[in-house]
């Protein structure tokens, strides 16, 4: 291909500038993927700057259930500090009592009340627990939580059983 | 890099780009992280290209990407849908490199830089005209992304912001904080090495 010298080197030019913005143009839409998959560090970094999103609606879901499960355990000390405190180094002779009042009022007692209240709350905030350790399986502090919840409600269970109202409630031990 | 179906779920694969975009930044705002790593999927590459050509070089480019969908993600509930999803997320980038830009001190160094010694070759220019003008081919593109690269970064950044991404060269000035005629400058270097570096290739054959 032979060129002549223009006369008129603005001819060229803009001959040239013309060209190269119709192809700079072209570039726009035209990506450049990474050279590698830039999403987990992106990830990482919406964790860590605070976003909001997802991550804000397990804080949120965490709130929920953390409020639940505080309630549940108050109710849980509650329950346990009465049955604590009622068998107390008499247990013997108390649980007979227990027994005695079940039997003439079944569930209506005010221990196996508070009991069946106590263990109520806290199924519930296993159940809220265990949806949120779902959507947050790395959790620390959730699954401390879940360990912890499911200790407190074994000790009532065995202490249901020992004021004879286990079988009211039945559920997971 | 592909986009997962079985992630994007059904409705988004069968819809036009803005309609599936719209439907995931619904998600995304809702807080649906899954949404939001589908909208990275699909423009990734767009906005990553804009940044490469930015910032000259992969490591930064891909830090100014991941800046720029850490934004986009705090900012989507602004997002209203007057612009496609695409042209947001680069004017988001565009806004993070310009901080960048304005926080490097050399920065106006580079811009007050117009290259008054560059080689400026008539005959060069010449064939770089018969080059472009025989080529609007995808080589030329290709070729043409690789000399933006190439480009001192003030040439650079001006160009790729005016005849790449469309910004008035008023509206580059006042991103970059600089005079409109230092926008000028920087644009006929950027054009002049361009045309250098389009001869170069030796693609289109000059006799004299």
């Amino acid at each position: 291909m032979k060129h002549d010298l223009p006369r008129d080197p603005s001819a060229h030019d803009d001959a040239f500038v013309g060209r190269l913005s119709a192809l700079a143009a072209a570039l726009r839409e035209d990506g450049v993927e990474p050279a590698r998959d830039l999403w987990p560090d992106i990830e990482r970094a919406l964790d860590t700057t605070g976003a909001t999103g997802r991550r804000a609606t397990r804080y949120k879901a965490a709130r929920t259930w953390t409020g639940a499960a505080l309630a549940a355990t108050v109710l849980l000390a509650i329950g346990l500090g009465v049955a604590d405190l009622r068998p107390g180094p008499d247990a013997r002779h108390a649980i007979p009592v227990a027994r005695d009042t079940t039997t003439l009022q079944p569930g209506v007692s005010a221990g196996s009340a508070t009991a069946r209240q106590g263990l109520h709350a806290v199924d519930q905030a296993l159940n809220e627990l265990q949806a949120a350790l779902r959507q947050s399986p790395n959790d620390p502090d959730l699954s401390r939580l879940v360990m912890l919840i499911h200790h407190s409600r074994g000790r009532l269970l065995r202490l249901q059983a020992e004021g004879g109202v286990r079988d009211a409630h039945g559920g997971r031990s | 890099m592909t986009v997962d179906p079985a992630r994007s779920g059904p409705a988004t694969d069968r819809l036009p780009q803005p309609a599936a975009d719209a439907v995931l930044v619904a998600r995304a705002v809702e807080g649906d992280r899954d949404a939001f790593e589908q909208i990275y999927r699909r423009h990734a590459a767009r906005v990553h290209g804009l940044c490469l050509r930015l910032a000259g070089d992969s490591e930064r480019a891909e830090g100014l990407t991941q800046d720029t969908f850490v934004k986009a993600w705090l900012a989507l509930g602004g997002y209203g849908g007057q612009a496609p999803l695409g042209a947001w997320l680069g004017r988001i980038a565009v806004n993070r490199w310009r901080d960048l830009w304005r926080t490097d001190k050399r920065a106006q160094q580079w811009l007050v830089d117009t290259g008054g010694e560059d080689t400026w070759d008539q005959a060069a220019a010449v064939a770089a005209a018969g080059r472009l003008e025989s080529a609007g081919s995808l080589l030329a593109v290709v070729d043409l992304e690789r000399m933006i690269a190439r480009l001192p970064a003030g040439a650079r950044t001006v160009f790729v912001l005016h005849e790449v991404e469309g910004y008035p060269q008023a509206e580059v000035a006042a991103l970059l904080g600089v005079s409109e005629g230092t926008i000028k400058s920087q644009m006929h270097r950027a054009r002049r090495l361009l045309r250098a570096m389009f001869t170069e290739t030796g693609m289109v054959r000059h006799e004299a």
